[in-house]
């Protein structure tokens, strides 16, 4: 039989798998078969990160809020402050709350106090 | 989210005009460049009661009339008001330090008595009310708005000039105008919360406050990419 070159496929699919993890560390970026797992396991970890995500910032904007809440006021935290929004109608989300509460300080204070006062009456 | 804010860019809005409007069946994102206004309420305090003029005004006559005699040195913020209350043209490179000594000189120099100068100024557009007192301040450092819009789902915080990437809007074309507030017609953006202040004053936090408009500027139509999507 006539000796037959497997040709460049293969070289070209590990081509593309290398440049995915060529950031990785050690052998993970060197190895064929290092990178092959580590670009598997890569792409599930986004996969499952993406969704996680917004999990994550949400928690994120929650803490935030409850650190600003409870260092302006006694005996407020969170939890009343969004039982008061709803109760008030007031439509803000987690993420401006936390970015008002960052940025503009006054803003929440208001906030805070006009949830407050109409509850009290 | 501070992604999806760009610094609203002239030339992405003179793209927008001079490509065709194409409708592709996947573009979905939405840029929109949103105005702040303040009401006659909160006037902008950056200027005098000066008229606006639709000549173009010359510089050797302003610089004369501009520049009062003052007996205090000038600060460079008071400077910078100044001249943005005198309508003074950009570029014009106006040398308020000196204001006090050559606003006396250059009233010589033209040989213009007080009524022709005052005349000349109407002519113009405008009208100077009198000399400004160390006890004045009619100028406040500018404090930019911010009002708090939901489309769709997703809430955004936005400022003046602030360019934002969502959904497409049902019935909005590019170079669409559309706003919220005195004068203009509500559409599916709905304004959450418009909050007129900064970080030092807050006027107002009732949602949909009176005298406070919003408008928003469609920009372009455009395929979502991985980052992009609201």
């Amino acid at each position: 039989m006539t000796r037959v070159k497997r040709g460049y496929t293969a070289r070209r699919r590990r081509k593309k798998i290398r440049l995915f993890a060529s950031t990785f560390i050690g052998a993970h970026s060197r190895l064929t078969r290092a990178t092959t797992q580590q670009r598997m396991r890569a792409l599930v970890s986004s996969h499952l990160d993406r969704s996680r995500k917004k999990i994550y910032f949400r928690r994120l904007w929650i803490t935030r809020i409850n650190a600003v809440t409870r260092e302006e006021r006694v005996f407020y935290s969170y939890s009343k402050l969004i039982h008061n929004l709803y109760k008030r109608q007031l439509l803000l989300n987690r993420k401006i709350l936390a970015q008002i509460a960052l940025s503009n300080k006054n803003c929440f204070d208001m906030i805070l106090n006009k949830i407050i006062n109409k509850k009290i009456k | 989210m501070a992604a999806r804010r760009l610094a609203g860019s002239v030339t992405r809005h003179f793209r927008s005009l001079n490509q065709p409007i194409s409708r592709s069946l996947s573009s979905q994102a939405l840029v929109m460049r949103t105005e702040v206004i303040p009401s006659p309420q909160y006037p902008q305090q950056n200027s005098f009661s000066a008229l606006h003029s639709t000549n173009p005004l010359r510089s050797g006559d302003l610089r004369k009339l501009s520049s009062r005699s003052t007996d205090f040195s000038l600060s460079e913020d008071e400077d910078r008001e100044d001249d943005d209350g005198d309508e003074v043209e950009e570029g014009e490179s106006c040398d308020e330090e000196d204001g006090s000594v050559s606003g006396r000189k250059l009233a010589s120099r033209s040989g213009k008595s007080k009524e022709e100068m005052v005349k000349e100024a109407a002519e113009i557009g405008y009208s100077v009310v009198g000399p400004l007192t160390l006890s004045e301040n009619p100028f406040k450092l500018y404090e930019p708005a911010f009002a708090i819009v939901q489309i769709g789902s997703h809430q955004f915080k936005v400022c003046n000039g602030d360019s934002i990437f969502t959904e497409r809007l049902k019935y909005c074309e590019v170079n669409d105008k559309n706003g919220h507030g005195e004068g203009t017609v509500q559409t599916v953006v709905k304004v959450v919360m418009v909050t007129v202040g900064s970080r030092k004053i807050v006027f107002a936090t009732d949602p949909c406050c009176a005298g406070i408009g919003f408008h928003f500027i469609y920009e372009e139509d455009g395929p979502v990419f991985d980052g992009m999507c609201s």
